[in-house]
């Protein structure tokens, strides 16, 4: 069941890491024409970001933006004062015997969880749903050390076992139907055919439950960090977690440093928003607060907890200030439901762990934005990422401003002719006037006397693609303004 | 009152009979219009596209040409939330806020909002009914409006004007895929978004769809002209004027007899 090879996309690169500079357009144009995809994605979006607004409209009423910008505050606050609140939880978590390893990027993230497992002896790790170590492709690392890992959550096992990779930051296989998942059980498990959803979730479980008694490290990721008491939360749905928290001798939990809040009061207000935001639940079915490994006094639990906090990037985008509110990102996932360009393109175009708008803001950041140029162009900046986000994280604008850092660094000639002309275009009326002429003669040149353009040269040729150009009128209001005797100065 | 007329550089190449409404419109409700002659462009095409420097120099431009005390009503919800909310972002620590500029951003309303807001009148006010206007319409809610807090706003304005029936498309959240530049540098994603407000707009049964940004506009009647769907598009201005019988059917040219043809086709089906 292990992962044989590094699972590829349609343009033959690996599907969350593509090597050389990624176009998120080559991918999604072949997405577009799977109707079976569409169809998944466009449902399962629609859904979730109509259950959104209903379930926070019916928690807070009219106050929902009052709420998203208080917990904006909170998490804008913590950011700023990183250094202090994770210090502070780092004291707190050790005092309460958490060990606390600190990891500056991926391979070291990687080598601090291979290490406590190798100490262990450990031949078999469970795991929880953890967006983190996607990113630092732990997994796979686990593997080669010859460390068997099993992914509990059910998206995430059926991922694994199908050899394909998470497509949404909540709901990894969006992009996945009931005819692979089967397919899949029945060659990886050797189960009876099913697509019953109840059938196949049996299954599952009954495969996971030997897995977890056996299991010798239970790793997870982490929600929140509380400052005030080093806890560290868990929120789930199927219960998995738990029991990777608690039937393994050793828990390792894999957690970014920006994870982190003050206190209890701003912890219950997040979770609030986050399942709201993120299922449409009122709460996850578990929010786990895990201080510390098992006391004497307890019945169970880990012998042994171990957090590793993850830098990878994100003291790099503490420092500038212009970018800085990306790391208040709560992983929701509610921008993702509410794009209309996540909804089309779907998440493996995007070529990244994190997909959707708030994928085309850290993804650049976090990687390059040289590697990935063309994700923060992949919006049309209609601010529904803005308006979905719990925590008020304007999206919109860091994807426009880096867009001034790609047109800066590598905006095609054409652009750069484009809008230098635009502008000397727009400087003057008479060379407003002019151009305008100028453009309305070379279209209707184009159309041969017709209102409409129906396939353009060029730079338009992506409008008319699927749609045709209506001619600019032939009198403009200016003219119509004039001619009317309207009153101008 | 008397008031600035901003008609978008699109609006008036493209839409010039709806920015035409707009004015008579406005006159039609009291105001004495003015149209400073020297406006071009609001700078959002460069501000969408990162050109920060050409935008600020744009919007600066804006504020010269639009110097004064009176409001500045804008038919385009994009344009007005360019300099509503994105103008004052241009401007920083090393380029302060001239105040001119400060003056603009407080002085700009999209027109439906001018007319709820700073006219304080609501639609039964200003006309009793749709006359030879369509009684049945569709509405876009373009995506500036939300940047205005205008998105559900605007709709219940129109939903309370006597006699209209006003059809809520499905997903009507979701943006049309305009977005300026993007339509054309993502045709593919832009085209599929095009098509899913067309396709919901044919279940609506409207015969009409009322709009008020010229860019949703452009990308909506492009979709439409290319799947052969005869639904006319129309400014609110555009309604209120047929309503109100203050603009003319046209003038006659062409592309206004086209668009008068396909309403009329539509009309008779």
């Amino acid at each position: 069941m292990n992962r044989s090879s590094t699972p590829t996309s349609v343009d033959g690169e690996p599907i969350l890491f593509p090597r050389g500079t990624h176009d998120i357009r080559s991918r999604a144009a072949v997405f577009l024409r799977d109707e079976t995809l569409q169809g998944a994605v466009r449902e399962a979006t629609t859904l979730k970001d109509q259950a959104r607004r209903d379930v926070l409209k019916e928690a807070f009423g009219e106050d929902v933006d009052q709420i998203r910008s208080i917990a904006g505050e909170i998490k804008r606050h913590t950011i700023d004062h990183l250094d202090y609140y994770i210090e502070t939880w780092i004291d707190r978590a050790e005092a309460a015997g958490t060990r606390v390893h600190l990891a500056i990027d991926h391979e070291e993230a990687n080598r601090i969880v291979v290490e406590i497992a190798r100490e262990k002896n450990a031949k078999l790790c469970v795991k929880s749903k953890s967006m983190v170590t996607e990113e630092t492709r732990l997994v796979p690392q686990l593997e080669a050390a010859g460390i068997e890992t099993v992914e509990t959550d059910l998206g995430e096992f059926i991922i694994q076992i199908d050899d394909d990779a998470p497509s949404h930051i909540v709901m990894p296989m969006i992009h996945k139907d009931r005819k692979s998942v089967a397919r899949a059980f029945v060659r990886e498990l050797g189960a009876e055919y099913t697509e019953e959803p109840e059938q196949l979730t049996r299954i599952a479980r009954e495969h996971l439950r030997e897995k977890y008694r056996r299991a010798d490290v239970g790793i997870s990721g982490g929600n929140f960090l509380v400052a005030e008491s080093g806890s560290l939360v868990l929120c789930t749905n199927e219960g998995n977690g738990r029991f990777c928290t608690s039937a393994p001798p050793t828990h390792i939990a894999v957690v970014g440093i920006e994870k982190v809040v003050p206190g209890f009061k701003d912890l219950w207000l997040l979770l609030h928003l986050l399942a709201r935001s993120a299922t449409g639940q009122p709460l996850t079915c578990y929010s786990q607060i895990l201080t510390g490994p098992r006391r004497q006094e307890d019945q169970d639990g880990p012998t042994e907890m171990h957090v590793v906090l993850v830098d990878a990037g994100r003291t790099r985008i503490l420092a500038d200030p212009e970018f800085r509110e990306s790391l208040g990102c709560i992983r929701c996932g509610a921008c993702l439901n509410a794009c209309p360009v996540y909804r089309k393109a779907t998440g493996h175009a995007y070529g990244s762990v994190y997909s959707g708008p708030i994928g085309a803001v850290i993804t650049p950041l976090l990687q390059g934005l040289d590697k990935n140029p063309t994700l923060p162009e992949a919006s049309s900046l209609c601010g529904a990422c803005f308006e979905a986000c719990p925590v008020n994280i304007d999206l919109p604008r860091m994807l426009v401003a880096l867009r001034r850092k790609t047109r800066k660094r590598r905006g095609t000639l054409g652009e750069r002719i484009g809008l230098w002309w635009l502008r000397r275009v727009f400087s003057s009326v008479l060379f407003y006037r002019v151009a305008a002429s100028i453009q309305r003669f070379a279209l209707s040149c184009l159309t041969g006397g017709s209102d409409r353009l129906r396939a353009a040269p060029g730079p338009l040729s992506g409008w008319t693609r699927d749609r045709d150009l209506i001619l600019p009128a032939r009198r403009s209001f200016r003219k119509r303004w004039h001619d009317r005797g309207g009153a101008s100065r | 009152m008397r008031i600035l007329l901003f008609i978008p550089c699109l609006a008036d190449q493209f839409a010039p009979r709806a920015a035409e409404a707009t004015a008579l419109l406005l006159e039609h409700l009291g105001c004495e219009v003015i149209y400073p002659e020297g406006q071009t462009c609001c700078g959002q095409a460069h501000r969408n596209s990162g050109d920060e420097e050409a935008a600020r120099a744009l919007v600066l431009r804006m504020a010269e040409i639009f110097e004064g005390d009176e409001l500045i009503v804008t038919p385009s919800g994009s344009c007005a939330a360019m300099i509503t909310q994105h103008a004052l972002g241009l401007f920083g620590a090393a380029t302060p806020v001239p105040a001119n500029v400060q003056s603009l951003v407080q002085r700009t309303r999209e027109l439906v909002q001018f007319i709820e807001q700073d006219l304080g009148l609501a639609p039964d006010e200003i006309v009793g009914g749709p006359g030879t206007a369509a009684s049945v319409v569709a509405w876009h809610p373009s995506c500036h409006l939300r940047e205005l807090n205008r998105f559900q706003a605007s709709g219940r304005f129109l939903e309370s004007i006597p006699g209209l029936a006003v059809k809520r498309l499905r997903q009507e959240e979701q943006c049309c895929g305009f977005g300026g530049t993007f339509a054309s540098k993502f045709g593919a994603i832009s085209g599929a978004l095009a098509e899913d407000r067309c396709a919901a707009l044919e279940e609506s049964c409207a015969p009409v769809l009322l709009c008020n940004d010229t860019g949703c506009t452009m990308n909506i009647e492009g979709r439409l002209s290319r799947r052969g769907t005869p639904i006319q598009i129309q400014h609110v201005a555009e309604w209120f004027c047929q309503a109100l019988g203050l603009q003319s059917s046209d003038e006659g040219s062409k592309d206004e007899r086209s668009k008068d043809q396909r309403s009329k086709d539509q009309g008779n089906s």
